[in-house]
């Protein structure tokens, strides 16, 4: 490590702060080797393994296929829904002023807090066969837990906050006087929301996207607990990553979750990326909560 | 018109109704009618059977490890978290970036994905593993194992409530209590801790929260040993695969109630934190 | 109590860039000086090397002939009030005061009643259970001075310390620190970006530029006697004639007599502050009034004369009694000035030539002092 450059920090120090800054730089630096950059390098050390060969044959299992379309399946469900409703929810609660908006404000960060088995036996308390609306459900032939219509609104329970907690913050800092300004000039509340919202949101709503693909694609709890767990029908990429692991087919569970680790790479970039570029506009929601 | 001004404040913007109808629908379908039904379902239960069901030993015994795990977790992800936000926040070195972006991994990384990889590095036989094993210290399949899980999931927690407000510390406060006297050691439990600890409390408290309900990342390291090496969620889910309905409900309004208290902590936190900036 | 500070050949550069380039000065004990130079001058950098917060890469600072470069901050003596007063949030203005004693173990009896009477100092008496966030601006900065001078220290120094207040707070604080200096006469430096607070505040001002001090001195000699350009027009407001010297005389590039000058020839630039220019009606006048400007007590009258604009400040009154309008046709009276030429290493004093209309009156006179 060049000591000068380490050591360039903000204010000028005296010179009695230059060991500890050393020390404390250390064992930041060694900490998230150890706990984070180690368990990331294990999955892709795991997945290949056995060579390149194996891990394009997990790959090729059609389980696996399966599961990787059900996985995008869902999140193309779920992503844009929970878009939508963001953005309905940043115009109501940022815009106005009304009684009641903490508390709706607090029902949306709900799911962040409930435990993911826990937003699992919800739905399995509302949509199971035993339940009310469940058996009425089923004796109409449709069957929502232990299929796939439950794994997509386990899916839509836990993603549910992710684009709306991000909008929020960050309209209500932007303030309304341009939609204002828009609506005396004569715009419509369309054309005001499409070419004077909507524009001053986007980053903070691709941010939310974009965290709200990374939990849709990786939920495990939720859906594990309202999914049939049939492999090639049921099961997720998670899921199958668990089925595969317990079936002591570990490569082939690592190889899939490659594909998973990836995202998940992809995914941290991008959100690097924008608050690097994007980071004045994106400070609002960056200081009204933690991600 | 004269009746909404009364709970709402006047503005020209429209959208108003249909976007708030929409909100409250969606809230309602996803989030409040399933609360409903399970909570309804739990007084079905009936006071004397919900703490039949809540105090077997299993329960108990789950609990404990739930919680003195979460704990234990949260606990050192507080020291070491502070130590990574405070050198994030102040200190410019090579790589810092990467580090900063390396910290949300534990958000971005599906949690199954995280327990396997977890699993494998302190099995037996894993790279840390393997290490540990000749000091006999054994961190898979034990609640050390647990820890090690949950401090992989809160870690950003911490870290991510720290840094804003470490950052918005003025250096001034370190120089002026270097000037009136004070070692670095009075200048850091006196001057600056003080400030940051409400939000090392928060962060505390929402790493706790996550880790008392994390569910992925654990089971594949734990042991799974009922009372032993068992966290609640997994017996949630062993009641269910069961078909033991009301004994899942049981626990899961338990551990509801608990994320609950614990949210109402953190906001109390951020009331403290808005009071002591003078907002 | 009293100490002398003693700067000499202090340098310091950061990321390649020079932020003080040799400073040699001295602070005699019980002076209060000010450390006057624009944003980027190197005047806080210097500030927190006497403090201790910085460390110079050559040169040495002496308390008293003692090297204070080798104690560090916290063991100096120095009582630092922090630009924006880096008062601790979390505690009260009376744990905030005490601090310093605190952590010195003083006993807890002592430190009351030395906050107590440290309140009182700073006309707080009543505020000593309140949060810092409850105060307002002016009170905080009182509380900053109260914590810095519980320790007694040998040395107070203050960092733009009315910089955060509106105008009318800054006056009144200006003044009441004045007198509390005259009381307890400690040795005292402050860092200010305007010149109208260090003038009023400072027995002794020093002009700070580039990393290098360009002039210090009392008040009044840095006014008449402003050793460069620089000096001259931080100090107030200017205006640039550009001129030649011949024969003593100081002339326009515009063509037209400005003044006399020490210096014989040359090419150069006149400084003439506006409050130098005498403007009277005179219908043969060689100037025109472009506008008139009421603003308060002065009023600013903009001239203009063969393609040269001046401003010159009148009071307002004797622009009414004048009847001075835009315009008019008006003489204009230099009554004095400066005078930078390429031929002169120190700048001049431009003195009147009297009656600029009769130059050979003048010329006697020069060929008298000659």
């Amino acid at each position: 490590m060049a000591s000068n450059v380490l050591v360039a920090a903000l204010p000028a120090l005296p010179a009695g702060g230059v060991r500890a800054r050393r020390v404390l730089i250390g064992i930041a630096i060694a900490f998230i080797a150890l706990f984070l950059v180690l368990p990331l390098s294990v999955i892709f050390a795991q997945a290949f393994s056995l060579g390149a060969g194996a891990y394009a044959a997990a790959l090729a299992d059609p389980d696996v296929r399966a599961a990787l379309l059900l996985t995008l399946g869902i999140a193309v469900i779920a992503v844009p829904l929970n878009t939508a409703f963001g953005l309905a929810a940043s115009w109501c609660l940022a815009r106005f002023r009304f009684r009641g908006r903490g508390a709706i404000v607090a029902l949306i960060e709900l799911p962040l807090s409930v435990s993911p088995v826990v937003a699992g036996l919800l739905l399995v308390s509302l949509f199971g066969r035993s339940a009310l609306l469940g058996g009425f459900l089923e004796s109409h032939g449709i069957r929502v837990i232990f299929a796939v219509p439950g794994m997509i609104l386990a899916t839509l329970f836990v993603t549910f906050p992710f684009v709306a907690r991000e909008l929020i913050p960050l309209a209500e800092a932007q303030g309304s006087e341009e939609e204002q300004a828009a609506i005396t000039l004569g715009a419509s509340g369309w054309q005001t929301f499409l070419r004077m919202s909507l524009p001053k949101l986007r980053w903070g709503l691709l941010y939310g996207v974009l965290l709200c693909n990374a939990r849709a694609v990786g939920e495990f709890g939720a859906v594990s607990v309202v999914s049939g767990a049939v492999p090639g029908q049921t099961n997720t990429l998670p899921l199958e990553i668990q089925t595969l692991y317990d079936g002591y087919r570990v490569q082939a569970a690592f190889a899939a979750a490659s594909l998973l680790a990836g995202l998940a790479i992809v995914t941290l970039v991008l959100k690097a990326a924008l608050e690097w570029r994007h980071r004045d506009e994106l400070r609002a929601t960056r200081r009204a909560h933690i991600p | 018109m004269s009746r909404s001004a009364l709970w709402r404040e006047p503005s020209v913007l429209p959208g108003f109704a249909p976007s708030l109808t929409a909100t409250l629908l969606w809230l309602g379908l996803l989030v409040v009618a399933p609360l409903a039904v399970m909570v309804a379902t739990a007084a079905g239960l009936g006071w004397s059977g919900f703490w039949t069901l809540v105090l077997r030993p299993r329960v108990l015994g789950d609990l404990q490890v739930s919680v003195f795990t979460a704990l234990a977790a949260s606990a050192i992800d507080a020291i070491f978290g502070f130590i990574i936000a405070w050198v994030l926040a102040r200190y410019r070195f090579p790589g810092r970036r990467l580090v900063d972006a390396l910290i949300d991994l534990p958000f971005a990384l599906p949690t199954a994905v995280a327990g396997i990889a977890l699993a494998a590095l302190y099995a037996p036989h894993g790279p840390i593993g393997a290490v540990l094993a000749p000091f006999g210290i054994t961190i898979a399949y034990t609640r050390a194992g647990i820890v090690v899980a949950l401090m992989f999931v809160g870690l950003p927690f911490i870290i991510r409530t720290l840094e804003p407000v470490i950052a918005e510390l003025e250096t001034e406060q370190e120089e002026a209590a270097e000037m009136l006297g004070a070692s670095p050691a009075t200048s850091f439990m006196q001057v600056l801790l003080p400030p940051l600890l409400p939000a090392l409390l928060t962060g505390f408290a929402l790493a706790l929260a996550r880790g008392l309900g994390e569910y992925g990342s654990v089971i594949f390291i734990a042991g799974n040993k009922p009372m032993v090496s068992e966290i609640l969620p997994l017996l949630i889910v062993t009641e269910l695969e069961q078909f033991d309905f009301p004994g899942a409900v049981a626990i899961a309004t338990l551990m509801l109630s608990a994320s609950f208290l614990l949210l109402i902590a953190v906001n109390l936190l951020q009331a403290w934190v808005r009071r002591q900036n003078g907002e | 109590m009293s100490t002398r500070i003693e700067i000499t050949g202090l340098y310091k550069a950061l990321a390649g860039q020079v932020v003080l380039d040799g400073i040699d000065l001295t602070v005699p004990p019980g002076e209060l000086t000010a450390l006057l130079g624009p944003s980027g001058s190197g005047k806080t950098t210097l500030l927190r090397m006497i403090a201790g917060l910085d460390r110079p890469d050559r040169g040495a600072v002496l308390f008293d002939g003692e090297d204070a470069l080798a104690r560090p901050a916290r063991e100096r003596g120095v009582g630092f009030v922090f630009q924006h007063y880096a008062l601790f949030r979390h505690m009260t203005v009376a744990r905030n005061i005490g601090f310093g004693l605190a952590v010195r173990k003083v006993p807890q009896a002592r430190i009351e009643e030395k906050v107590a009477a440290l309140l009182r100092l700073v006309q707080l008496e009543f505020l000593g259970g309140r949060y810092p966030a409850q105060l307002s601006g002016g009170q905080r900065q009182r509380v900053a001075l109260a914590r810095a001078l519980a320790i007694e220290p040998r040395v107070l120094l203050l960092d733009e310390p009315f910089g955060a207040l509106d105008a009318v707070v800054r006056r009144d604080l200006r003044r009441w620190l004045r007198r509390l200096h005259r009381e307890m006469h400690i040795t005292t430096v402050f860092v200010t970006h305007d010149q109208e607070e260090a003038f009023e505040l400072a027995d002794r001002v020093v002009v700070v530029n580039g990393g290098r001090i360009r002039q210090s001195g009392t008040p009044m000699q840095l006014y008449r006697e402003p050793a460069d350009s620089f000096v001259y027009r931080f100090l107030g407001e200017a205006n640039e004639v550009p001129c030649r010297i011949e024969n003593g005389f100081v002339i326009a590039d515009a063509g037209f007599p400005l003044g006399r000058a020490s210096v014989r020839t040359g090419n150069g630039t006149a400084y003439l502050r506006p409050h130098q220019l005498m403007v009277r009606p005179e219908e043969t006048g060689a100037w025109r009034i472009t506008e008139v400007v009421a603003s308060g007590p002065t009023s600013r009258i903009g001239l203009a004369r063969g393609g040269l604009s001046l401003e010159a400040s009148l009071a307002t009154g004797q622009v009414l009694a004048l009847g001075l309008e835009a315009k008019m046709t008006v003489e204009v009276e230099i009554t004095g000035g400066m005078v930078v030429a390429d031929t002169a290493a120190t700048p001049a004093p431009l003195l009147p030539a009297s009656r600029l209309a009769r130059p050979h009156l003048a010329d006697r006179r020069v060929e008298l002092e000659g």
